[in-house]
């Protein structure tokens, strides 16, 4: 066996030299390295049968090299001698780390005794003799060795516990020190990290950037710091890294100390933090929008008729075509004005939805073809179940699709494909499935895709504001409110709605309702105050019993009607025994044909004391309504009231 | 053929007078319900246009109080809205014997046609 290949590592000449004289002698084939980092590529060069290591170097040192060498699958049969220079000071890390052979450094007459001795056990295959360290007699303890060992220990504590991750870089960018949180972020096995290059395990671009980085420390005058800040962190895997390079001069060459930080965690909180207050900026302006809308529909409306109904009046008279062709273009305008303050008033929180079941299949399908009869593009429309059918707003989600139809037109122009898919589904699977805040329960999906350019990412969250628009602004192109009235309609509605954009183009709208009418609707968008609340209302006044039951149902108010005040006590008795007791009773003083309020209210609170009663009458300057509270009454409400009279009750009551 | 135009909106009833007077319909205003029951005591028309939202009496009440006197009189309802919107109050018009409801804004040509149907279908 003349041709054992030999493998020495020390950081000493002196050692390296004196194994050499004997190995060679003793007929080995020997190769030497200054450190574990020329090890390691002596190594991946020429496998070694015999790796005789010191265990203190610079780089990567004797126990990492050793550690490798044990965990990497080609190397871990090698036959390992350490060459222990501080056996007597620590002979535990001698000891640990699964020698073969550990020879303490001493005198060379006895080292090299023992360096044969090494090559004999090799030959005779005696494997795992490491747990006894050879040439200990004849050495005494150093005290300077001790205080450096303690303070590389202490060293290895703080770093392995740091939460930032610790590297050391050669002058060529291999890593030869790595500590548990770097390991960790960099996810891979600690004997791959270990003399690999730092920047190929980074992503391309970072890769560049640090490989021109590398290129100009070549010259001292380059000798900067490479930093990825927090605004550039470095993906890693799944995580978001800072790295903060420093270059260390060191005799003749220099080394690179790197500091990582995982800054994910705090990146996504940031992120969830700025769609929070994106989300509370839209509801703001949309509650501006919708305190403005209630404010001027009614009166703009009335103007509106007059307008109009004046211009058809005039081009009814006017017998001179350019006056009529005048008259018409003004039409033209007022009716686009119209349409957009009918819109507008979609915003109103007092915009009343009339909810039936709705068959969406038929209603999405009736949009389509009438949205693209005139244009060259195709539709297709895929529902799981034909008959699906959802309590809404008729003419609000119309709007819905007629906008959403309009904006893919607008964005595909003359030729392409709008697909529509409706699904019945569970919102928690959905909600984890998609990670949006996607309501619980049982939920339509809609999914509405087109086939134009998609949206540019870095607007996708502005689309929803009110007068964001990518089309050219102008009553005839659009006003920048149709996704925002999508926002809205599906939010009166208790969904959800988003648009997704993928890079090779088209979006996609995704749209959830809830298949039950929503119970709880979204408050910030809603005058909903007293959602659930039941109301009783006595009057026999078939129209105001109308009128009351719309009031307080706009307040999300349950309303059960009577028409005389035994009916009245009936229903309380009733309700009380079924423990829906009333929260509010309305009862009408004077009553033509039965019972009236005061003698039904005596009935009421004996029946149930805490009954809140209101008196209700035309005669306001009656003896009841003026001392109401004489009369088991807890407040009295003087016909004809305004809705703003039944939102103070709610407020003041429910 | 008369009729009684109830709006308290002046502009408006001289919209309406207008439009039914060209329509060949003989018009009469009244700016409330109350006022509208009394000219129609007078002079009775075929067909009502009222609004549902005044100051003295409601629309709705003028419907109702319409429907007892005169059962054959054709009524037509047109709202502005008001704080619970229009389509708060026309189900209801239309419930109490409204033959038609109308929502502020409207097309005055649609508005001459629906008189015009409703009056040759009496």
């Amino acid at each position: 066996m003349d041709d054992i290949q030999v493998l020495v590592v020390d950081n000493s000449p002196v050692i390296r030299r004196i194994l050499g004289y004997v190995l060679e002698a003793e007929g080995c084939c020997v190769q030497m390295a200054e450190d574990g980092l020329e090890a390691l590529d002596c190594m991946a060069k020429q496998r070694p049968d015999i790796l005789f290591t010191d265990l203190i170097m610079p780089k990567i040192d004797g126990e990492k090299l050793s550690y490798i060498v044990r965990n990497t699958p080609e190397l871990k049969d090698i036959f390992l001698v350490v060459l222990s220079g501080v056996a007597l000071e620590d002979n535990e890390i001698t000891l640990r780390i699964g020698a073969d052979v550990c020879i303490a450094k001493g005198p060379a007459g006895t080292m090299k005794e023992h360096v044969k001795a090494a090559l004999e056990r090799f030959r005779a295959n005696q494997r795992g003799g490491g747990g006894a360290i050879q040439g200990m007699e004849g050495l005494y303890p150093r005290e300077v060795t001790s205080e450096l060992l303690i303070s590389k220990k202490h060293r290895e504590v703080i770093l392995g516990r740091m939460a930032e991750g610790v590297v050391e870089l050669n002058h060529a960018g291999r890593i030869v020190m790595a500590n548990a949180a770097a390991i960790a972020l960099i996810a891979q096995p600690e004997a791959q990290v270990l003399g690999s290059s730092l920047g190929q395990l980074l992503p391309p671009p970072a890769c560049d950037r640090m490989t021109t980085w590398m290129a100009q420390l070549d010259d001292p005058a380059g000798f900067v710091p490479l930093v990825f800040s927090y605004d550039e962190p470095v993906p890693m895997g799944e995580r978001l890294v800072t790295f903060n390079l420093v270059p260390v001069i060191e005799e003749a060459t220099f080394f690179i100390i790197g500091i990582l930080q995982d800054v994910s965690r705090r990146k996504m909180l940031e992120q969830r933090q700025r769609q929070l207050e994106k989300e509370l900026q839209r509801v703001r302006k949309l509650e501006a929008m919708s305190l403005m809308a209630s404010g001027i529909s009614h009166d703009f409306n009335n103007l509106m008729t007059i307008i109009s109904g004046n211009i058809e009046m005039a081009r009814y008279v006017s017998r001179d075509e350019n006056i009529n062709q005048m008259l018409g273009e003004a039409a033209k305008a007022l009716n686009l004005t119209m349409e957009l303050i009918r819109q507008f008033t979609t915003f109103s929180d007092n915009y009343l939805p009339q909810k039936s079941q709705v068959r969406l299949r038929s209603l999405i399908d009736e949009v389509l073809s009438q949205g693209l009869s005139a244009t060259g593009i195709d539709y297709r429309l895929q529902c799981s179940d034909d008959d699906l059918a959802m309590t809404v707003d008729p003419y609000l989600i119309r709007q819905v699709f007629v906008n959403l139809t309009k904006n893919a037109v607008d964005a595909m122009g003359k030729t392409g494909r709008i697909e529509v898919s409706i699904d019945r589904v569970d919102g928690d699977q959905e909600a984890a499935r998609t990670g949006q805040s996607v309501p619980g329960g049982e939920l339509v999906r809609i999914a509405f895709s087109d086939s134009g350019p998609g949206i540019a990412p870095t607007i996708l969250d502005q689309v929803f504001d009110p007068y964001f628009s990518t089309k050219q602004k102008g009553a005839q192109k659009g006003m920048g409110l149709g996704l925002t009235i999508v926002h809205a309609i599906v939010k009166k509605h208790g969904g959800t709605v988003w648009i997704e954009t993928s890079p090779a183009g088209g979006c996609t709208v995704r749209l959830y309702f809830p298949l039950q009418p929503a119970v709880v609707v979204d408050p910030r968008f809603f005058a909903r105050k007293a959602m659930g609340r039941r109301i009783l209302v006595m009057d026999d006044e078939e129209m105001m019993r109308l009128i009351n039951k719309k009031m307080f149902e706009h307040f999300g108010c349950a309303v059960t009607l009577a028409v005389t005040g035994e009916e009245a006590i009936d229903l309380y008795r009733q309700h009380l025994a079924d423990g829906k007791r009333f929260d509010l009773s309305l009862l009408d003083l004077r009553v033509i044909r039965g019972m009236g309020g005061l003698e039904a209210a005596r009935a009421i609170v004996a029946l149930d004391p805490e009954a809140a009663l209101v008196a209700v009458s035309g005669d306001s300057g009656n003896e009841v309504m003026l001392q109401y509270g004489d009369h088991h009454f807890v407040a009295a409400l003087a016909k004809p009231f305004s809705i703003d009279a039944v939102e103070e009750m709610v407020d003041r009551f429910l | 053929m008369r009729i009684l135009v109830i709006d308290d909106d002046e502009q408006m009833r001289t919209l309406l007078r207008q439009v039914m007077e060209w329509a060949g319909y003989e018009v009469v205003e009244a700016g409330d319900g109350r006022e509208g029951m009394q000219k129609q005591r007078k002079q009775p028309a075929d067909l009502v246009i009222t609004d549902l939202i005044m100051p003295e009496q409601e629309g709705l009440e003028t419907i109702t109080s319409l429907k007892k006197e005169y059962p054959d009189i054709k009524i037509i309802a047109i709202s502005g809205g008001g704080r619970i919107g229009p389509e708060a109050y026309l189900p209801a018009a239309q419930e109490l014997g409204a033959d038609k409801v109308f929502s502020k804004p409207f097309d005055v040509r649609e508005l001459a046609e629906a008189v015009k149907e409703l009056l040759s279908h009496g």
